[in-house]
């Protein structure tokens, strides 16, 4: 499902026009980015956790060519289904 | 750092920023995660623009060994939902972290001493022994130019620190006790002083070892993420300098060089490739004035402008009222960037 057909989805859902609805979830999503970036963890009651994490810095070896790099530090952020949630996708 | 916040929050946030009902706001919220959820059942795949992805992915089942009782037994295949942040976020989100690049790495650059927690321990000793911060050392040490540049060692120093080709930093372990002996059989009478250099000569050598094992500074797990943190370390021959001028007692001061210079001698024929460093310009007035952004550092603002990120010190420098602390730079501050211009040079460049 694309983001077209998922804003569709939600519209009728809500009860609110495309373009509202489109615009709602633009808002709550960048809402949820700036908690993230601000380093605090999102929490969704019965789907899952959003959070940021650190990934060190690594040496990776080309093995082609044997060239080393060193790969820098970054911020991913990471999703974990709740068990709620990965329960109703094992059944 | 990890404060949690509620879908409740999210309502809240929602209802503050558009204006609407706390009641719809709810409504909403929750409509978008069960219709992620939902869609994930009819399609398997989720596709929302600024957010990211979310897919079903099947896990086949395989064999594997019971760790306790050593019997084959079968881990039964499971879907895993997985999620990938769209590019936009995902940068964002890497912002305090993006003026990185992946470098290579030379023959001969030995990690394993790395991570240990006992040099990590010896390390903050040295940092708490050296005494003005990383940031002032640099404003000093570009105030007071002639003294750093009248010395060769100390730029000897700063080029083995940016080069990321510096030999193994097990073979300069001997310089340092030696110099020492050397300078206690010499005179008795200034015991005291030879405590002092060799105090100096292990900062000076713990952090060009520290910039050589890394190859990139490694401070970053300092840095939060929401307030402004330069946190690279500081550059070494900013430390010998500024060092080498806080224990002026004479004798101290000439000690230490001696010691530095067997030290650094051994580094420096590796060093020959080293573009800006932060003694050889002068600054020549303000070119331009810049307000930093939430999440942005003095590196970034330095690449921007100069192209490298080695320069950040000169703005602290022009900058001295705004700036108290370059470890902790207040958001949206207004800079004055400076115009730089070459400074002639009394010595050779550092290719001989």
């Amino acid at each position: 499902m694309n983001n077209k057909e998922f804003v569709t989805e939600l519209s009728k859902r809500v009860g609110c026009s495309q373009s509202e609805t489109a615009q709602l979830a633009d808002a709550m999503v960048s809402a949820i980015g700036q908690q993230l970036e601000e380093g605090k963890m999102v929490l969704v009651q019965g789907f899952g956790s959003f959070r940021v994490k650190k990934k060190m810095e690594r040496i990776v070896v080309n093995p082609v060519t044997q060239q080393r790099l060193l790969i820098p530090p970054k911020l991913v952020l990471t999703y974990k289904p709740s068990n709620v949630l990965k329960e109703k996708f094992n059944k | 750092m990890d404060e949690k916040i509620s879908l409740q929050d999210i309502i809240r946030l929602l209802a503050e920023k558009k204006g609407m009902d706390g009641a719809k706001a709810e409504t909403f919220v929750k409509a978008f995660f069960s219709v992620i959820e939902d869609a994930l059942k009819v399609d398997g795949v989720v596709k929302i623009k600024g957010f990211g992805t979310f897919k079903l992915v099947g896990i086949d089942s395989r064999e594997s060994v019971d760790v306790n009782t050593g019997q084959r037994i079968t881990i039964k295949g499971h879907t895993k939902i997985t999620f990938a942040p769209d590019a936009r976020l995902r940068d964002e989100v890497n912002k305090p972290f993006s003026h990185f690049e992946a470098v290579a790495l030379k023959e001969g650059v030995c990690f394993e001493d790395l991570p240990s927690p006992v040099t990590a321990s010896r390390k903050e000793e040295a940092g708490a022994d050296a005494p003005p911060l990383p940031g002032d050392d640099a404003a000093d040490a570009a105030t007071v130019p002639e003294e750093t540049l009248s010395r060769p060692e100390g730029d000897g120093g700063k080029a083995a620190a940016f080069s990321p080709s510096v030999e193994e930093p097990a073979p300069k372990e001997n310089p340092l006790p030696e110099g020492k002996k050397r300078k206690i059989r010499k005179g008795g009478w200034y015991g005291a002083a030879a405590a002092a250099v060799l105090a100096v000569a292990i900062a000076v050598f713990l952090s060009i070892r520290h910039e050589a094992t890394t190859g990139i500074p490694m401070a970053t797990d300092r840095m939060p993420v929401a307030s402004l943190a330069e946190s690279r370390p500081a550059h070494p021959a900013k430390d010998t300098a500024t060092l080498r001028e806080g224990g002026k007692g004479p004798a101290e001061t000439a000690v230490a060089i001696d010691t530095t210079r067997t030290l650094i001698t051994g580094v420096r024929k590796n060093a020959a490739t080293v573009i800006a460093d932060s003694t050889s310009y002068v600054i020549v007035g303000t070119m331009a004035t810049y307000r930093l952004k939430p999440g942005e550092t003095l590196t970034m603002v330095s690449k921007r402008f100069y192209e490298t990120k080695d320069l950040w010190p000169y703005l602290v420098m022009h900058n001295r009222d705004r700036i108290r602390n370059p470890h902790q730079v207040p958001q949206g501050i207004l800079l004055r960037i400076p115009a730089l211009r070459d400074k002639p040079q009394r010595d050779a460049p550092m290719n001989h």
